[in-house]
């Protein structure tokens, strides 16, 4: 129900913030710009929220016609001033609360006492207010605002999500979607900002639709949104910016401005849910209907996080049934191409939110293939190979619709009861069932801790820790193999003490185990439980939080390893008390590091002398500090489980805790926290906390956003987040910032020109402008960083923190593009560092040159710039045209500026640029002329240097250049690609030999001193050499 | 083998063929027997260092000629627990360092080796000066704290030690060191001073300079003297016999820059500003210093722009200069710089297409 474009001369308010409320049409005078817009949404659904005195307009509003300018503005202007009054008086009060730092802590609490309606909306205009003054002094100091901002809203968020949620149980999730939307700060494209208000138009709408059931169309609808007030003027705006604009948004982003703009942007968004809870209560809205609403309101929570070609071609233009739950189960889903009226992952979640399963491929299993538009040729081609059946998304649709028990109508009795009695009644079922239930478990290992829960506080991970082998999920091979090692373990030890010396090093018996693998799957509990198992009475675990240095080691554990345990002289048991009943568990071991001195060293010793089992636990077994302890070590690597192994086991785990859950949520529970056992039964028994007594089904799960929790771990994640995840704000900027301060802005730097920002058309004037906003900031903070160094003024890390991450990031991100050809996969890391050694060593190099000749050694590194390339040319110049006979050229040339062999080949690095003006010379100087060159050059030098250096240095060089030269002459013949060349070489090398003695000879004869010793040296290289070609 | 600019460095004043008043007055100085601190400032390649080995001559006679390169130990940082290796250049008579190339340890060396030479008065007391010369290149690049060890040092050591400064630009120096030196400045030769030279050069080598092209380099040379005879010497190297329209052989350094702002002009896109960041890392680690880099570019984007852009480019060059000191990594501001550019020049030539189109 996409409404009329012409609406939009709606009366237009100025914002509150700005000016007072006032009467009348400023539409007129006023050209009406987004912003201004969302502002009057936000100021009139304020109004009304928090007039009590005005709650029955809506019902009023079907009457009136669609659209009122003169009213409307009248009612608010009406409320408005007492609401201000009100929250003025009340803000005050609510004040040092919101400083609290425990959001969570409160949240409970608050659940518990049932807030006054009037509460709610003062906390709104706190926050309301507190944002506001911060947007406007942001534009001075975003940075550091942007801090105190964001702690304020999330406060307040908090606290407005529980008074909201005690409200309206039905609904937990709209909060939810709020939060989402708070987060959603700064640098918004038109688009994004455009499709939450028809949220809220569609929300409204359906809301409306229970007052007037007999207007059950759909065009009937569409005028009961419009009737409300302030309904009217989202509905005017949001036809401007139809979907087709949305991928080519005209709007430029100003930085500064879209902060403060989004600051009004969220206050519709976050009215919305009351206004519909004032309205539900008054209205006989059944449940489904509501459910209905759910999964419109996903465009633009997922709109963000996905591509642009994922958008629907007209969102929200069909309605989504409600149909049976799970009666899309077992049922295989394939999509392709762009859906008509719902975006690829609402579809996605539309299917599992019914249990349906949702594939990329196209298999014999499939059980639709879903069609919209542009579909993948590919997947047409293998549905038809498979037969597979097709629908396209009214298809969909029609299955959840027709899979609905009965007319919905029907299905309403009492529709605003029907949640309060069902959690009634669950409490009713669960006080009657756990006595039972409690008596008949009393053997078991599980307890159903639902009512027991004020006592037993523990936590679920421990309550339901595996207690025997059989219960821990996955892995099953490498338990076993553990198992098998520790059963064996005295045995295989004793032989192995017998007949030490004889056996191979391959087939040793290893006295350790290391199991890595990453955090919560089960590697400290499965080693414990199976350490038990196999009769180790004694288990003895070090993890980090145990001082692990060399000393307290050999202090604390070596007397372990070579003792017996006092226990077997007391067991009556002769088989048990030959063995060893101690095992020693080493966790986290590359945690070993820093205080831990020489702890893996140790940990080795202790491991070639033990006499009892242990066994390490690692997360990384690549790390460096661990490569000499795997060599002693029997390595068994733990991988994640199955997602169904777990999910099964969670699954268990509800049914024991009596907590209603969807097979579905739990399986995205699972997944989204990566298969870590650990932080999913902690996220669960977290999430039954909040919903106490509530089913919780996969949009509920969906909507907690879990995976938010799931902090990013490696330095390539943060740039992509940073770069492409559009749901982050400012704030998770600054926050990634401090994942790594020094890389992190070396990451953005190196990558952002590869990303195309989301809001403008690929290579424009506003990409081109953007790019160079990012790269100005990015060099700001490059200055401010090196203040930070030079005036160690660490205060200024906030600052570096905003330009050199949080802005370029915001004002660049978007698409990826690979525009370094075919190789450019992924983010790069930073070239600058690389390079910066680089420029390091050359200019030690360049240096190096400069200070050896008398000539250069008192320029300026500018005017050896000049020398540089002519030097080298002179060094080259007769290699290439003269080649042999050049070679006493260059190398008198070299000697004369005190270049050496090395230097050479630095100096033409150096001065050669790649690219159109060709490669090194030196590449272009024929290999035998390059080896001749080499063999005189180092000829020649022993003898100089052997007038100055002492005979020692003398030896040592000698040693150096034979070495030097064996390698050259192998290197050469290497190059030689067939027998022809090989033999001209050997030809011309011994050739070169008899050249070079001559040469040498006459290069010597001046200094007489050095002539006995390098012809002989020179006889044995020859030999040597001659060997070497001959080998080849 | 010795390069042109090596083999034809005038060795005593009466070879000189540009400032010859100055070699003049220079001479008178030193005719005195005695001559105070001096500051020899000028841009580079105008005959600086010539100008102080011809009066070193002047005085010392043909000893201040048998120089040799030392390296000398150092030890420093406030512990004096690190040492360093320290290049001088020396002759019986004088002494030559670089303290500058020592970074932030420049202080020590200044301390420690001027106190060194200073605090050993020549052993040959009969000799006619009973003083040594200390010879310190680029002072304006020294750091304030090493200035101010000069300061008390060339006060205090003055009956032993003469100290002979070298700097391009005076602005960076401390006033209390200019006042305790004579300060003369060296101005670039002229492109015909510039010419006459290469001209002598020519005829002395035997070969060919015809003037046109001999007055190309001296115009390319932008009254660098040095860079002209290496100019010349690569040129011929290239081409020789030269021809009529044969250009000056410009560094290859110089050309890749004049690539950068071709392609800069040629396309404004996130792709080619990756390919020319490539460049520039390939500049830098060249030992390109990167305010050239700006500099030369900004040279040439401001040829090639209408004019319009031209004010544009000359501010912004300007803006990220001042960027590059304050910033520690050069590739950011090069790369902003070019960005910036790429902006404004896509947006003059879309302003322009549409002004024509009207």
């Amino acid at each position: 129900m996409p409404p009329k474009p012409k609406k939009s001369t709606t009366p237009g308010i100025m914002s509150w913030l700005i000016k007072k409320p006032k009467e009348g049409d400023s539409s007129k005078t006023t050209p009406k710009t987004p912003e201004k817009e969302e502002e009057d949404v936000s100021q009139r659904t304020r109004s009304k929220t928090t007039s009590p005195a005005k709650p029955k307009s809506p019902a009023k509003s079907p009457l009136r016609t669609t659209l009122s300018p003169a009213k409307s503005p009248s009612k608010t202007s009406s409320s408005a001033p007492i609401s201000r009054k009100r929250k003025v008086e009340e803000s005050s009060e609510e004040e040092p609360e919101e400083k609290k730092p425990e959001p969570k802590r409160r949240k409970l609490e608050l659940t518990k006492k049932s807030p006054t309606p009037t509460k709610k909306p003062t906390k709104k205009s706190i926050k309301q207010e507190s944002s506001d003054s911060d947007s406007e002094s942001e534009v001075e100091l975003p940075a550091k605002r942007m801090r105190t901002r964001s702690r304020i809203v999330d406060d307040s968020e908090s606290e407005e999500d529980i008074t909201t949620k005690k409200q309206k149980k039905v609904t937990p999730k709209k909060e939810a979607f709020k939060q989402d939307e708070d987060e959603d700060i700064v640098v918004k494209t038109t688009n994004k900002r455009k499709t939450p208000e028809k949220d809220t138009v569609k929300k409204n709408a359906s809301n409306d639709q229970p007052k007037t059931p007999e207007k059950k169309t759909i065009a009937t609808k569409k005028e009961d949104a419009m009737d409300e007030d302030d309904i009217e003027v989202v509905e005017v705006k949001s036809p401007k910016k139809t979907p087709e604009k949305n991928k080519t948004p005209e709007k430029k982003i100003v930085f500064e401005d879209t902060e403060s703009e989004q600051e009004m942007i969220s206050s519709p968004k976050r009215k919305t849910p009351e206004k519909k809870t004032t309205t539900k209560k008054e209205s006989t809205k059944k449940e489904e209907k509501e459910e209905e609403a759910k999964p419109k309101k996903r465009p633009f929570f997922n709109k963000q996080a996905h591509a642009v070609r994922e958008v629907a071609l007209n969102p929200g233009s069909k309605e989504i049934p409600v149909g049976k739950p799970n009666c899309l189960k077992g049922m295989v889903f394939v999509i392709t191409g762009n859906l008509d009226s719902l975006s690829r992952p609402e579809m996605d979640d539309l299917i599992k939110q019914y249990g349906g399963l949702i594939r990329t491929a196209v298999s014999s299993k499939t059980t639709y293939l879903v069609l919209g538009a542009d579909p993948a040729a590919s997947k047409l081609e293998t549905a038809k190979k498979h037969k597979t059946k097709k629908t396209d998304e009214d298809g969909v649709l029609k299955l959840i619709r027709d899979s609905a028990p009965q007319q919905p109508k029907v299905n309403q009795p009492s529709p605003q009861k029907q949640p309060v009695v069902d959690t009634k009644e669950l409490i009713e079922q669960l006080s009657k069932q756990s006595p039972e239930k409690k008596a008949a478990s009393k053997t078991n290992a599980l307890k159903p801790a639902h009512i027991s829960q004020a006592v037993n506080n523990q936590l679920w991970v421990d309550q339901f820790a595996p207690t025997k082998s059989s219960e821990i999920l996955g892995n099953t091979t490498q338990v076993k193999e553990l198992r098998e090692w520790l059963t064996n373990w005295q045995s295989k030890y004793e032989a192995s003490t017998k007949t030490d010396a004889k056996q191979k090093k391959s087939d040793q018996f290893k006295r350790a185990v290391m199991i890595s693998g990453v955090p919560g799957i089960g590697k400290t509990t499965s080693s414990k439980v199976v350490a038990k198992e196999c009769g180790f009475d004694d288990v003895i675990e070090m993890n980090a939080s145990d001082a692990r240095n060399k000393k307290s080691l050999r202090e604390h554990v070596q007397d372990l390893t070579d003792n017996t345990s006092l226990k077997e002289f007391f067991t009556v048991d002769k088989k048990k008390m030959k063995s060893n009943r101690t095992v020693l568990i080493m966790d986290e071991v590359d945690g070993m590091s820093g205080g831990d001195r020489g702890g893996v060293a140790e940990l080795i010793s202790m491991i070639k002398n033990t006499k009892i089992p242990i066994i390490c636990i690692c997360n990384d077994r690549s790390k460096q500090s661990l490569k000499t302890l795997l060599t002693y070590t029997l390595e068994l690597k733990f991988t994640r489980p199955n997602k169904d192994t777990i999910s099964k086991r969670l699954m268990e785990i509800c049914r024991k805790m009596k907590m209603s859950i969807d097979q579905q949520a739990v399986t995205l529970l699972v997944e989204s926290l990566h298969n870590d056992i650990r932080s999913v039964v902690n996220n669960l028994q977290l999430l039954n906390s909040q919903h106490e007594n509530k089913k919780i089904d996969y949009m509920t799960a969906k909507s907690e956003n879990i995976q938010k929790s799931d902090s990013q771990t490696s330095i390539f994640g943060v740039t992509q987040d940073l770069l492409q995840k559009t749901t982050y704000d400012v704030k998770d900027a600054l926050d990634l910032y401090h994942f790594d301060s020094m890389l992190v802005p070396l990451f953005i730097a190196e990558n952002y020109i590869s990303i195309t920002p989301s809001h403008v058309e690929r290579n424009s004037q506003q990409h081109i402008d953007t790019l160079s906003k990012a790269s100005e900031s990015i060099s700001l903070g490059d200055t401010i960083s090196k203040k930070i160094f030079k005036d160690q003024n660490w205060n200024l890390m906030p600052d570096v923190a905003y330009s050199g991450v949080a802005r370029p990031s915001m004002l660049m991100r978007g698409k990826r593009e690979a525009l370094r050809g075919a190789y450019d996969h992924y983010y790069s890391f930073p070239s600058s560092l690389s390079k910066g050694s680089t420029t390091t060593k050359n200019y030690n190099v360049l240096r190096g040159v400069q200070k050896s000749s008398v000539y250069t050694s008192s320029l300026s590194n500018n005017d050896m710039l000049d020398y540089l390339p002519l030097l080298r040319d002179s060094m080259m110049a007769p290699l290439i045209d003269d080649k042999k006979e050049g070679i006493q050229d260059a190398i008198e040339a070299m000697d004369e500026y005190g270049v050496t062999r090395d230097d050479l080949e630095a100096i033409d690095e150096l001065c050669t640029f790649k690219g159109k003006l060709g490669e090194e010379r030196f590449k272009s100087v024929d290999t035998v002329v390059k080896t001749a060159f080499t063999r005189s050059f180092n000829a020649r030098h022993k003898a100089i240097n052997k007038g100055k250096m002492s005979k020692k240095a003398q030896e040592e060089n000698h040693d150096g250049l034979n070495e030097d030269e064996i390698q050259i002459v192998a290197e050469d013949q290497v190059d030689k690609e067939d027998e022809v060349a090989k033999e001209l070489a050997l030809k011309s090398a011994i050739k070169n030999m008899k050249n070079f003695e001559i040469k040498q000879k006459k290069a010597e004869a001046p200094k007489k001193r050095a002539a006995a010793k390098p012809k002989k040296e020179a006889t044995k290289k020859k030999a040597t050499s001659k060997k070497i070609s001959l080998k080849k | 083998m010795v390069l042109l600019v090596d083999k034809y460095r005038p060795k005593s004043f009466d070879k000189m063929d540009i400032h010859k008043d100055m070699s003049q007055q220079l001479k008178n100085i030193v005719n005195t027997g005695d001559f105070p601190h001096l500051l020899f400032y000028g841009p580079s390649g105008a005959g600086k260092k010539t100008r102080v080995m011809a009066l070193l001559k002047e005085v010392y006679g043909v000893k201040a000629e048998k120089t040799k390169l030392e390296n000398k130990e150092i030890k420093v940082g406030s512990q004096l627990s690190k040492s360093i290796t320290v290049t001088t250049l020396s002759s019986p008579c004088h002494i030559e360092i670089n303290p500058s190339d020592s970074g932030n340890y420049d202080r020590y060396v200044i301390g420690t080796l001027l106190k060194e030479i200073a605090q050993s008065a020549p052993l040959d007391q009969s000799a006619e000066r009973n003083f040594k010369v200390v010879i310190i290149n680029e002072v304006d690049l020294l750091s304030r704290e090493a200035q101010q060890a000069l300061r008390r040092t060339m006060e205090k050591y003055v009956k032993t030690c003469r100290l002979v400064l070298m700097a391009t630009s005076i602005s960076k120096i401390l006033s209390p060191i200019k006042s305790r030196c004579l300060c003369i400045r060296v101005p670039a030769p002229t492109s015909e001073e510039i010419s006459t030279v290469l001209q002598k050069v020519a005829k002395q080598e035997v070969f060919n300079l015809p003037k046109a092209f001999c007055d190309e380099i001296s115009e390319k040379s932008e009254g660098n003297l040095r860079r002209a005879l290496l100019m010349l010497e690569a040129s011929k190297a290239e081409k020789y016999p030269f021809t009529a329209g044969q250009k000056a052989r410009l560094p290859e350094w110089e050309r890749f820059i004049a690539d950068i702002a071709k392609e800069i002009m040629e396309d404004q896109s996130p792709k080619r500003l990756l390919e020319i960041r490539e460049k520039y890392y390939q500049l830098i680690t060249n030992c390109i210093p990167p305010e050239l880099i700006l500099q030369k570019l900004a040279n040439y984007l401001i040829v090639v722009v209408d004019y319009d852009v031209k004010h544009q480019v000359s501010h912004w060059s300007a803006f990220y200069e001042h960027r590059l000191k304050c910033g520690s990594r050069p590739i950011f501001h090069l790369e902003a710089f070019t960005a910036k550019i790429m902006s404004v020049y896509k947006r003059y030539v879309k302003l322009l297409s549409f002004v024509n189109n009207l």
